[in-house]
Parts: structure tokens; sequence; C-alpha cells
């Protein structure tokens, strides 16, 4: 591993080793000893660094657990205790014996702590230890020990836990019960076995719990016969929901015949709690004639049944299963169809593709065509499940086709582009939209050629939009703006279509070089108005300020009101992608934008620009508004926000100019206050 | 959690009364549990009695948050609240209340006597992490389904005890790492599966920078506080309130954010390997630890933790920066994918991977999905999307990353036995509870 950390790494290190090698261990020993939450825990932490580097060092370790040892007893603080309980987990040997057995004695606290360091004890000593203090114990004390002994699976534990299981307190019971599942031995079996038929009422359950522990227990040992002897018990009608369940799965795991028989007859049967539990298992056998067993009872069930068991085949996954899963695609209940559609997706390719596309027809719920898109999408076979798919496209409806090309763009089917493009020379603007957007998210460098020959040509003019939003987005697929320009070029020299032209300079900004500004110039002077126009608006979208000069130009010797607007909205929002870096040229473009500003709207639109400039000089320009009625309030608007901004670095500047605005209107005192 | 009667209302008696004749109609009628397709929520119509009847155990912060997903459920019925603070569950209870319009939420400070009413299903356990397991397993004991926040459990031996007895009493139960079922995060796990970042060898996590708590004085414990149900199966210590309060980072009761976020992440690493059953080989990591004469929090501060599976998929996680700075990032031999935490967003290099991603779904903070696996999985009692092996598995990672870290040592782990080449680590795994918890 490369240290990333290294210099904190090491410093703490140095910080922490170095001193301790020459400290005193009695001392550090005795500092823990006084420790109390709100103290500095620097000795813990530097004991914790001793254990760390002891590893190893057996002499050094000893030394360690003795110096625990002796925290564990009094004067030292409980915190003290407990920390050293801690590490006792991790590093105690028969040398703390004693001393834990001590602290069994004491008050329930102490008990705690010394089953947190005896719970994982590796001595078999641990356990008499424990088993001494369990004869004497009393209350949490007894039930603590009792428990720590059945977390070791003390087989010698059995008596006295045996005794404690038929104890009057339900909470005692309980506690030795479960310990002696978990030891799970001869004599503990036999005294959960005759639990189990005292079935006491409070305790029905962890003896239950108990049971199936040793069960799993026998069958853990090869004794089949024993473990299915008591889930068989366990999973009489008279047990809870849970036992059964448990029990029932238990039989499950026990089968020789990997229980298909038995899950057959739960299937076939009456018992509505176990079925479900049934059908869920069928995933995990192991046979594969399980496959073909089980797909032969999916017609034969419920449809809420059907749709349990066609999520438990679906995850075998084999062939057997796949066209008995295929022919519910078609099932008359919604349901059993989604599940199945759900499946399909999951587990074919290519070859399902008809039958996905005929699910699509007929009455179906955004839902369920959601689902069919989906499994579309999750269909295997990449290639091959593309072109299935584009094949089926010639025939489908307009709807279903709208479904598959967004199909298409989501698996990333480059293979489409050319059968979409095909679509998008149709008439139905609402195909031709979906073909394009589609298009756009697969096209790669090599199609914009062809692509832009469909824009240019197109015959819904309602999806232009979507058509030139589509080769906009390829055309970032050329990574040289000069590229994406001269195609661009390239296509408009043949293009005398006026539509199509102008659909070709409002790509000119996806391109975006000097070369792309160059033709939209030469546009603006074309002899055709609507190129004129298109020209116009697109440089209005230009994406930098190089695009200002030529915007200016046209706002101030317009042909028309119209193309004035859109030059001067443009110039005002590249004035506004500015702000952030508010300078002095800046403030030479809002006072340009001042001088070509013809109306009140146009003041207005600046203002809402000029508000967010953060410099001292764009006060002037706002505060000289004020004094006009009809953009008072923008001009007053734009003056606050610019002071706020400017408020710590020129305080004097925002004092003066908040200053000249006149205070907010006070709110009238309501008639009903009194 | 304590030892208090519960308090039933006359409306909770009512309440019983409707459910038990409905049970003996369907008994008598010998109608199957396993319900119509109408019930199955698909088409929206869910009659009241086929609804799965919920109960939250723990009603923090986190349970609020997460509780509107289950209230939205419509086969989904909440009826009740537990929580060892009754200012907690007042407050639950109104907003259950006011979800319903009724006054019909029972409120119980004992939660055992809450898995003993008839009529709960299932219940959402949102307690402090000590509590999860223990909690977990009194559920399945009493034969409930549920859902559990994460971390799933305190050490690795908690763990497969909540394996085992899921297993043990056929209970449905669902991990709260949620992620599995977050838009953003399938899409990555589907691409990476899918192959376009080629063959993957690493995953990088990324977690925050663990907080400091500074030394605080034991005091007594504050009126309205059941310090010794707080504590549950955590051996007692002193009550002190900068402790009780930065639970996440003493390792009695918390594990810091290698677990708290770390565990999602392992999680979805285990999810997209289809390793849900095993984990990884290797472990081995550094960290810098709080400055002991300043903080008595116990967890790392920075760290970078790796581990390795035995076919050499390698996994670093960082500790590092700040809460917003999660994420967990794929990457392979043609390019990698990422999704960050906080703000959902996934990138991705080759880019044209991200043109694959239908929309920007719904991030993790929506757990309707999610719910929405555990109703259907109670309904079929197939295991859910997170199920208890899986939720061990991921969680036992981020245990692991720290028992190595706690030791200073790297370590070698099977997965199969579940246990350390260290003697030292294998007594880490695990940490005897306090009774009278049992499990």
């Amino acid at each position: 591993m490369k240290p990333r950390i290294p210099v904190i790494l090491a410093a703490l290190s140095i910080a922490l080793a170095l001193p301790l090698q020459a400290a005193d261990l009695s001392q550090l020993t005795a500092d823990v000893a006084k420790y109390e939450s709100g103290q500095s825990v620097e000795p813990l932490r530097k004991f914790e660094q001793l254990l760390r580097d002891s590893a190893g060092k057996p002499a050094l370790r000893a030394e360690l657990e003795a110096a625990m040892v002796k925290l564990l007893a009094p004067p030292a603080t409980f915190e003290a205790r407990r920390f050293a309980c801690q590490q006792l987990a991790v590093i105690g040997t028969d040398a703390s014996l004693p001393a834990l057995a001590e602290l069994l004695k004491d008050e329930e606290k102490t008990v705690g702590i010394a089953c947190l360091a005896l719970g994982v004890h590796p001595s078999a000593k641990a356990n008499k230890t424990l088993r001494t203090a369990l004869a004497s114990a009393r209350g949490r004390a007894r039930l603590q020990i009792a428990t720590t002994l059945g977390d070791r699976r003390d087989a010698e534990a059995v008596k006295p836990l045996s005794e404690m299981a038929h104890d009057n307190d339900a909470l005692t019971a309980s506690t030795a019960i479960l310990a002696l599942g978990k030891i799970a031995n001869e004599p503990a079996r036999k005294t959960i076995a005759a639990l189990r038929k005292e079935a006491k009422p409070a305790l029905a359950r962890i003896v239950a719990d108990a049971s199936l522990r040793v069960a799993e227990e026998l069958a853990a040992s090869g004794d089949r016969k024993g473990a299915t002897a008591i889930c068989e018990e366990l999973l009489q009608p008279a047990q809870p929901d849970n036992i059964r369940r448990g029990a029932f799965g238990a039989l499950l795991r026990l089968e020789k015949d990997g229980s298909e028989q038995r899950i057959l007859a739960a299937i076939h049967g009456s018992d509505a709690k176990l079925k479900p539990v049934a059908i869920a298992a069928i995933g995990s056998l192991k046979s594969r004639d399980a496959s073909k067993t089980f797909a032969a009872e999916l017609p034969k069930l419920q449809p809420c049944e059907q749709v349990f068991m066609i999520e438990a085949l679906a995850s075998r996954g084999d062939d057997a299963v796949r066209s008995a899963i295929n022919a519910q695609v078609s099932s008359a209940d919604v349901a059993v169809r989604r599940a199945a559609i759900a499946a399909v997706g999951r587990l074919e390719g290519a070859s399902v593709v008809p039958l996905l596309v005929k699910a699509m027809a007929g009455e179906k719920s955004p839902e369920e065509l959601q689902d069919i898109e989906t499994a579309f999408v999750s269909l295997r076979g990449n290639s091959a499940t593309d072109k299935e798919i584009v094949a089926e496209l010639k025939e489908s409806p307009a709807e279903a086709k709208i479904r598959l090309f967004s199909v298409l763009a989501r698996r990333g089917a480059h293979v489409a582009v050319p059968s979409l493009l095909a679509e998008a020379s149709g008439f139905n603007p609402t195909t031709v939209q979906a073909a394009f957007q589609a298009v756009g998210k697969l096209a790669k460098a090599e199609d914009i050629p062809a692509l832009l020959e469909r824009l240019v040509g197109m015959s819904a003019a309602d999806a232009r939009s979507d058509g030139e939003s589509a080769a906009a987005r390829a055309l970032q697929k050329i990574t040289d703006p000069a590229r994406r320009t001269d195609v661009i070029m390239a296509r408009m020299a043949k293009c005398s279509d006026i539509d199509g032209r102008s659909s070709l300079l409002r790509l000119m900004p996806s391109a975006g070089d000097a070369k792309a500004l160059d033709v939209l110039k030469t546009a603006c002077a074309d002899k055709e108005p609507r190129i004129r126009e298109a020209a116009v608006r697109t440089l209005a979208t230009w994406p930098n300020i190089a695009a200002w000069d030529m915007l200016m130009a046209v706002c101030r010797q317009p042909e028309s009101e119209t193309v004035r607007a859109l030059a001067f909205r443009g110039l005002v929002r590249l004035a506004g992608d500015l702000n952030a870096k508010p300078d002095a040229e800046l403030i030479e473009r809002y006072r340009k934008l001042m001088s070509v500003a013809r109306n009140a709207d146009d003041l207005k639109l600046i203002l809402g620009a000029l508000g967010g400039v953060a410099h001292p000089d764009a006060l002037k320009p706002a505060l000289s508004l004020l004094s006009t009625t009809s953009v008072r309030a923008e001009a007053e608007l734009a003056v606050r926000k610019i002071a706020v901004a400017i408020k710590a670095q020129h305080p004097e500047a925002a004092r003066e100019a908040l200053q000249r605005l006149q205070p907010p209107p006070k709110s009238k005192p309501s008639a009903k206050k009194k | 959690m304590t030892s208090h009667t519960p308090k039933l209302n006359s409306k909770t008696e009512t309440k019983l009364n409707r459910r038990q004749f409905l049970k003996r109609v369907s008994t008598a009628l010998a109608v199957p549990t396993i319900l119509p397709a109408s019930a199955l929520g698909l088409d929206g119509a869910v009659a009241p009695s086929n609804r799965i009847v919920f109960a939250n155990i723990g009603i923090g912060g986190r349970a609020r948050y997460v509780m509107p997903n289950f209230l939205a459920q419509p086969d989904v019925l909440f009826t009740a609240v537990s929580d060892c603070r009754e200012d907690r569950m007042k407050s639950a209870k109104e907003m259950i209340d006011k979800h319903y319009g009724n006054q019909d939420c029972r409120m119980f400070s004992n939660f055992q006597e809450l898995l003993a009413q008839k009529d709960i299903d299932a219940v959402f356990i949102a307690t402090g992490d000590r509590w999860h397991t223990t909690a977990s397993i009194y559920a399945a004991r009493a034969g409930k389904d549920m859902y559990c926040e994460k971390p799933i459990s305190m050490c690795i031996s908690e763990g497969r005890k909540l394996v085992e007895a899921c297993r043990r009493h056929g209970t449905i139960y669902q991990g709260g790492t949620q992620r599995r079922s977050t838009a953003s995060y399938r899409f990555a796990v589907e691409m990476v599966r899918q192959g376009k970042i080629g063959r993957l060898h690493t995953v990088e996590i990324q977690v925050w920078t663990g907080p400091t708590v500074g030394h605080d004085k034991a005091t007594p414990v504050p009126a309205g506080w059941d310090y010794d149900t707080w504590l549950g199966p955590v051996q007692w210590r002193p009550f002190v309130p900068a402790r009780v309060n930065g639970w996440n980072y003493f390792w009695d009761t918390g594990e810091g954010p290698i677990i708290g976020m770390g565990c999602h992440y392992t999680d979805q690493m285990q999810w997209l390997l289809k390793r849900d059953h095993t984990g990884p080989v290797e472990f081995e990591g550094q960290c810098e630890w709080p400055d002991p004469v300043k903080y008595m929090s116990e967890t790392p501060l920075t760290s970078e933790t790796r581990c390795r599976y035995a076919d050499g998929i390698n996994c670093v996680m960082y500790a590092r920066k700040t809460f917003k700075d999660r994420y967990i990032r794929y990457i392979g031999d043609e390019g990698w994918i990422q999704v960050d935490d906080e703000t959902n967003e996934v990138t991705a290099e080759p880019k044209s991977i991200l043109n694959l991603r239908s929309n920007a779904g719904i991030s993790w903070t929506n757990a309707g999905d999610h719910v929405r696996d555990l109703l259907n999985s109670i309904r079929s009692r197939r295991p859910t999307i997170c199920h208890p092996e899986a939720a061990h598995r991921s969680q036992t990672i981020c245990q692991a990353m720290n028992i190595g870290l706690r030791l200073g040592k790297k370590l070698r782990w099977d997965p199969v036995k579940e246990s350390f080449d260290c003697e030292e680590a294998n007594r880490m795994r695990h940490r005897e509870p306090r009774t009278p918890w049992l499990i």
C-alpha cells in the first residue's frame, strides 16, 4: 500500500511509540487506573499502542497483561477496569482469569465487563471460571454469565443451564434455553425436547428458536433424521407462522432429493402460509430437472401464484424456464404479464424481440409499456438484438416505433442510426422528432454528413428543432471546432433551400469558431430576408463575446425593429455572461448598451443585467436612471443589488448609493391592532 | 424498550378485534394468503385487509426521514411506534395519525410489547446502531418481517447471528442500503456489468473525515432518559453527555464513517460483483487517530483502507475531505464511472456511457423503490434485494477494515470460514452482549 498520509502518520507514530519505549509501564498503568471521563485519554491510547507493538513479543505481552490484571482491581476506576476488559477480550490469556473471576463475583456492571473479556477467551479454563461464578450469581449477573456460557458453547454448563431453563421467571428460563440451544449437545437437546413437550406458552418462541438451533446442529453433524423429526414437529399448524416457515425452510435444506417433492406437495396443497415459501425456494434448487418440473407447474397456478413462480423461475434463468415464462407475456392477468415481461428482459436476447413488440400492441397502461421498454433495454445480445429491433421498425405502428427509438437510444445501438435517419424523413412530426432525438444520442462523427442531409431535406417542419438539436449534439463528437464548421459549410454549399440553410446557420454556435462567425456575418447581409433573420437570431445566441461587435452593428443599423430587438437581447445576454468578472471594459459595454437602448423595455433589460455587476462603477449608470419614472423601480433594484454586493470592499460608495434610494414604504398599521 | 406496560386505548382493542374477525372470515373461506394481483400494488387498488401492517422501533431523525416512503405505499398500514423517548413517540404518532386522518397509531415504550402485537406483520427498525441486530433478532423471533437501517450489526459475529436468525425464522429482512434501489447507482452497476469500462480492476470509495468528540465528564442520567435501554446490548459505562450524543464515534456504539457510509458502497461493490455470499480476502490500511489530549472519540479521522478479492479486484476506501465529497468510482481498463452521492450526479469516461442513461432518476433520498422491493418480498417470501447475507457480507468488509486499522495489521480473511489469519482479529469479531438482551 502506498502511504498517502505519511507525514501525519509518521508524526503520530513517533509521538506515541517513541516515548512509550522509555515509559515506565507502572506509571502508565497508574495513569490508566485513574482514568475517568473528562480526562485526557492519552494514557489509554499509549497503552493500546503498546499492545499493538507487543504483537509477536510474548514477554512484553505478558507484562502488559499483568498490568491490565492490576487494572481490574481497586483502586482502578470503573472506566479503567472496563478499558482493561476490552483489551483482555483481544489478548487475554489464562493469566487474567483469576482477576476476571473476581469481577464476576461483584456487582452486575463488573460482571458485564468481565464477560466482555471472557466471551471469546481462548482458554477452556474460562468456562470453569464462568461456571463457578454462575453457581452463586443472582439477578442480571446470573443471566449474563449464562449467556456467555452459551456463547462459548460450554458443554459442562448444560446441567446448571437446564435447571435455570425451568426457572419460574420467564427471562431467566429464556436465557438458559437460548444458551442450551447454542450448545446443542445431547444433554442440551434432551432438555429442549422436554421443554417442547411442556409447551409453556410464555416460552414457546424461545423453545422453538432453540429447537431450530438444535436441528441445525444435528443436520451439520449428519443426523438428518434427528433434525427432520424436530422440524416436522415445528411444522405443525399450531406453531407460529414464522416457526413453521423456518422449519419448512430447514426441511427443504435437509432433503436429499433437493426438496423438489416437498415443494411440489406444498404447491399442490392448501397451506397458504407455506406455498409462497415453497415457490420462493425453487430459485435455489440445484437440480437441473427442477426448472422443467416447476415450469410445467406455472400454467396451473392462480395468477398471484404465477407472479411468484415467474420470479422464482427467472432466478434460475436456464433454458427450461424461458419458454414457460415467455408464454406468460400474453397472459390475461396484468400482474402476470408484467412479471413475465420483467423476467424476459433479464433472461433473453434477440429472439424475443418480436414477442415484446407484439406485447406493446393493444390497450396497455403506461406502466406496462414502461416495463416493456425496460425489458427491451435489458435484453442481452448487444448488436444482434439491436439489429432485430431495427428490423421490427419497418412493420411497427407509429406509437410502437417511437418507443423502439427510445429503446435503441438507451441501448446505445449505433447500428440503428441509418434506419433512424430514414425514419426522420417521414411526415409524422412526432415520429420524426423521436427519431432525431434517438439519433442525437447515438450519432458519431462519421454520421454527421448523413444527419445534415436529412436535416436540410426534412419533410416534417414541426420536427426541425429536434433535427437541429440532434445535429448540434452530434457535432460535439468532433473535437476540432474548425472541422465542425467545415462539415456544416460543406453541406451549406450544396443547399439552396431556405429552411435548410437556416437550419445549418443555426448550427454555427455548435462549431463556435471564428470561421463560423464569419459565415453568420455574411448571412446577415444575405439577399433573402429569412436568411438574414436566421443569421441575426443565431448571432443573438452566440456562446461568447466574439459576436458583440456584429450584434452592436446590427443594433445600430437594423433593418427592422424585430431584428434590432433580437440583437439587443443578445447583447444584454453577452454582457450579463461577463458579470462574474466585472471590470472597466464591462462597464463600458453597459454604457454602449444604454446608448443604443430605444425604450423603457430596453432599459429594464439592461438594468436587470447591470444589477449583477459587483463593481462600484456600475452604480453610476444605474443611479442615472433613478430619475426616469418608467424604469425607476428597476433602477432602484439594480442600485440596491450592486450596493449590497460591493458593500464590503466599497462601503462608502455603497452607503452613498443606498442613501439616494427612497426608503421602502412602511406598512400601514393594521386596523385590527390595538 | 423498558418494561413499562403498553398503553392500549380503546381504538386499539377495536382494531385487534376487526383483524381477528377478518382472520376468522378468511380462514372460513379458505382465502389464500397469497394475495390477488390487486394487492400487489401493481394496479394501485389495495383493499384495507390486504395491507401489510407495519410498526416502527426507534423513531429518531432517521426514522422520520424514511417514514414517508412507507406511508406513501398504498399497501402499507402503519399502526404503532416504539421508542424509549416519549416525546419522539408522540411526535411520530402525530405524523402517522395525520397521514391516515385518524388517531389509531399506538405507542409502546417497550418494543417487546410492540412485537407481541399479533396484528403487526412487519417492523421498520431505526434505532441507534448498537440496537440494530438485537432489535432485528427479537423481531424475527416474534415472527415479524423487517426493514432495518444500516449498519446492520456492531461486529462480525452479530451479523452472522442476524443471518442465522432470519433463516431460522423464515424472516423477510431488508437492510437499509437503499442505493441498490436507486437509479443512478443501478445505472453505474449495469454499465460496469455490461463491460462499458472494460475489465473492472478497482473500486474507489470516498467517505468523509471522521468527526471528533472532546472530553466530557460523567453526569447523572438526565430526567426523561432511560439510559439502560439506550445502552441496550452495550456493556454498561457511565452516562457522559458528549459520548451519548457522539455515539457514532466510539467503538461500543458506532464505528465512524467507514461503517456509517462505507457499508453503502461496499454493498454496491458486492452487488456489482455478484458476491453477496462471499467477500474479499485481504485487508490493510492506515489512519490518523484523534489527538488523545484533545478528544475522547475513538474512531479514525482520516484513513485509507484497501481490500482485495481473490481474483485481484481491488477496493480502496478513503475517509477524507467533507461529507459532501462522498462518491464511488468503478475503474476499468477502458474507462470509469462514478456516482456522487451528494448530487446524485453520474460521471464517466468515456462520456458516451452517459448517453445510455434514460433520465436523471430519483436519488437515494427517496427510498420508495427500496420499500417496494421489501413489500413485494413480504408477499412472495423471496429474499429482498438487500437480504441478510448480502447486508452482513458488505458490512463485514467495513468491519474488517476497522479491525485492521485498530490492530495496525494487514489481515487475510477466509470468506468461507469467516475467519482472519490473526487470533486477535478473530477475537475482535465478537462482542459479548449485555443481558438481558438475548441474541
